[in-house]
């Protein structure tokens, strides 16, 4: 059973080294599990341990109590190169804005994680499948500044897909969009997810989004700490 | 891929890193152009005269005395009897001589009165004589020799027939209009002072001061060039002569006897120790400059550091984007590094370019105006040296916003709290 995980969190607490007087944690999970390939809703107001818990799931940080494993992988107990490794050749991230790399083009900004993890196929055929699919071909080689938030979104999507990740960290990507766009960019993201069926770990305080998932977790309630004082 | 990124990102801070590199190539230019300069300096003085052990002339400066006789820079203050040389000459510690005589122009070439020993004794850079590349040397009273440098620029040939003014400035009051000379050889180009020069006979340049005892012209006793001959002409004097001891031993004997000869108030003064005194001046020259060249150097630096330093903040979110496609913070931390170091090399490449630009641009007046001869030559080992050091350094300098972002990047992962 424990193969078909692509996350899960036993016994989980993280709290900051730093010389705070009480080292009380801001994350304490008992037990989370995402299947592969499902697609999770994670909702909650900020200040409830989002971002930890992102960074936890990235490799970023590490957890000072408990396991977790991503991809099959015992994150904490693996060394910060190896997680950045495994980050960039396996899993996705779409951060809420400012997403691209200003002096790159739009194409190269797609391609860096290709370039960066050299294992992967740099191939036109995929890049031009991905441009199509998001409706960003037209925009190639356009530069970054010049595109509008919606796209720049779609952009940092197709990028975060180019390497047929298996997972993919969406940290509220549509917070910064309007409705239209907002509508357009889940349509074209979970199109893809039926094509290729990645697990799928949108973060969002909009919860109007949350019918476009059958799983939905509440942070608030996952996070046994949550609300308290960090 | 470093240094993909890093090139992009230079490109797209174009006149802050533009301004960077800038700094670092003015001091690569000083630094380098200063060695240059140095280096040239040296070896053309060396070059422009070998083999001679002693200078001769009338007590002044001795740094003066080699200045006016070897490199037509500078007047000589005094001149010393005819016969006080003829004397000299014969002393069994001597064995040869050339006689010089200064004091006239032609068109800014210094004219220089000398002898057939001139061309017998004269050497340069090592062992190189005094060559004719059409002609001969002067005969007749009014007879001229003329440097390589001084035919081109003024597109004289054989035969041609030239006016000498007296004093050395280029615009003299008086010209010699009584007594033309004609051209009967042009030297071949030495690439030393020689090459400035216009050689007449002493007979030649005493014909023209005929009449002229006071400074200006005498009506009645000017010379009519055409009756004239050398009987007519008596040499009084000259301004200083160029001894070869018949041993070179005997050189600070002889020295010694002619700095003390009593008839009359002489100087003799070894070529080589002479420059000693001038290297000692132009080192204390060349020292400012190198420590000007050095805090260029840091300020460029400062400037690379602050730079990059300051655009950390900015940056934080394209880290964070890169961390999250897999960079470690190690990764960010050498981004850093290598920008500091390209933009150090950049820099140095165009110094070096802008040297090679100057040196082609000043070249030639460096090397008519002084005499100065630098040639473009590639970097040497010394120059090589001080190029890489300076690119270490400048990798180095960049761990100081380097360590920044790499700290930056830990605490921040790829959620920035701002």
């Amino acid at each position: 059973m424990e193969s078909q995980s692509s996350l899960e969190f036993k016994k989980l607490k993280f709290s900051y080294k730093s010389p705070s007087i009480d080292k009380k944690p801001i994350l304490e999970i008992d037990t989370f599990q995402v299947m592969k390939g499902e697609k999770v809703f994670l909702y909650g107001p900020s200040g409830c341990g989002k971002s930890t818990l992102l960074n936890l799931v990235a490799g970023v940080l590490k957890p000072t109590e408990g396991s977790i494993r991503v991809l099959g992988h015992d994150f904490d107990l693996l060394s910060s190169s190896k997680k950045d490794q495994i980050r960039g050749e396996k899993i996705g991230y779409i951060f809420q804005s400012f997403n691209l790399i200003p002096y790159l083009s739009v194409k190269e900004n797609i391609l860096l994680p290709l370039w960066m993890n050299k294992k992967k196929d740099t191939s036109s055929d995929n890049l031009d499948g991905i441009l199509k699919s998001l409706n960003i071909e037209e925009l190639q080689d356009s530069e970054v500044v010049n595109l509008s938030i919606g796209q720049q979104q779609r952009v940092a999507a197709a990028r975060a897909l180019v390497g047929e990740p298996q997972l993919v960290i969406a940290d509220e990507p549509t917070s910064s969009l309007d409705k239209k766009n907002t509508l357009e960019f889940m349509e074209l993201l979970l199109k893809k997810w039926e094509e290729k069926r990645f697990t799928l770990l949108f973060v969002s305080h909009d919860e109007t989004l949350a019918d476009f998932f059958e799983k939905k977790v509440s942070l608030e309630e996952l996070n046994v700490r949550s609300g308290k004082e960090q | 891929m470093i240094h993909f990124i890093t090139l992009k990102s230079i490109k797209n801070r174009k006149f802050t890193a533009g301004l960077c590199m800038a700094s670092i190539a003015l001091s690569v230019v000083l630094f380098l152009g200063v060695e240059r300069l140095r280096k040239g300096a040296r070896d053309g003085f060396t070059n422009t005269i070998s083999k001679t052990d002693l200078i001769v002339g009338a007590r002044s400066g001795p740094l003066n005395l080699l200045l006016y006789t070897v490199f037509h820079m500078g007047s000589p203050t005094n001149n010393i009897h005819y016969s006080t040389y003829q004397k000299l000459k014969k002393n069994p510690m001597v064995g040869w001589t050339i006689p010089i005589s200064l004091g006239d122009n032609y068109k800014g070439y210094r004219v220089v009165g000398t002898n057939e020993d001139f061309f017998k004794y004269y050497k340069y850079r090592g062992d190189e004589s005094i060559k004719l590349k059409e002609g001969k040397p002067f005969k007749g009273i009014f007879d001229v020799v003329l440097g390589s440098q001084v035919a081109k620029e003024l597109g004289h040939k054989l035969g041609d027939r030239i006016i000498i003014s007296h004093g050395l400035s280029k615009n003299a009051l008086y010209k010699h209009n009584e007594s033309p000379f004609k051209i009967t050889g042009i030297l071949d180009q030495t690439s030393t002072p020689v090459d400035r020069g216009v050689y007449v006979s002493l007979y030649g340049i005493e014909a023209i001061h005929i009449g002229w005892e006071t400074g200006a012209p005498n009506e009645d006793k000017l010379v009519n060039p055409e009756t004239i001959t050398k009987d007519d002409i008596k040499i009084a004097q000259i301004t200083s002569f160029l001894v070869g001891a018949k041993n070179r031993i005997l050189t600070l004997r002889l020295g010694r006897y002619i700095g003390t000869y009593e008839d009359e108030a002489l100087l003799a003064i070894i070529p080589g120790m002479a420059l000693q005194q001038l290297w000692k001046t132009m080192g204390y020259v060349e020292q400012t400059l190198f420590l000007v060249s050095l805090c260029v150097l840091v300020v460029g630096l400062l400037g690379i550091i602050i730079s990059l330093y300051t655009s950390i903040n900015e940056r934080r979110r394209e880290m964070a984007i890169l961390r999250s496609l897999g960079a470690g913070p190690a990764s960010i931390l050498g981004l850093l590094v290598y920008e500091s170091g390209l933009l150090v090399f950049l820099g140095s490449l165009l110094g070096v370019a802008s040297l090679y630009g100057c040196l082609f641009l000043i070249g030639p007046f460096l090397e008519s105006e002084f005499s100065l001869f630098i040639p473009p030559q590639l970097p040497d080992v010394k120059e090589l040296i001080f190029l890489f050091s300076i690119l270490i350094v400048g990798f180095i300098v960049g761990f100081i916003p380097a360590i920044k972002a790499y700290k930056n990047s830990l605490q921040d992962g790829l959620t920035i709290k701002i």
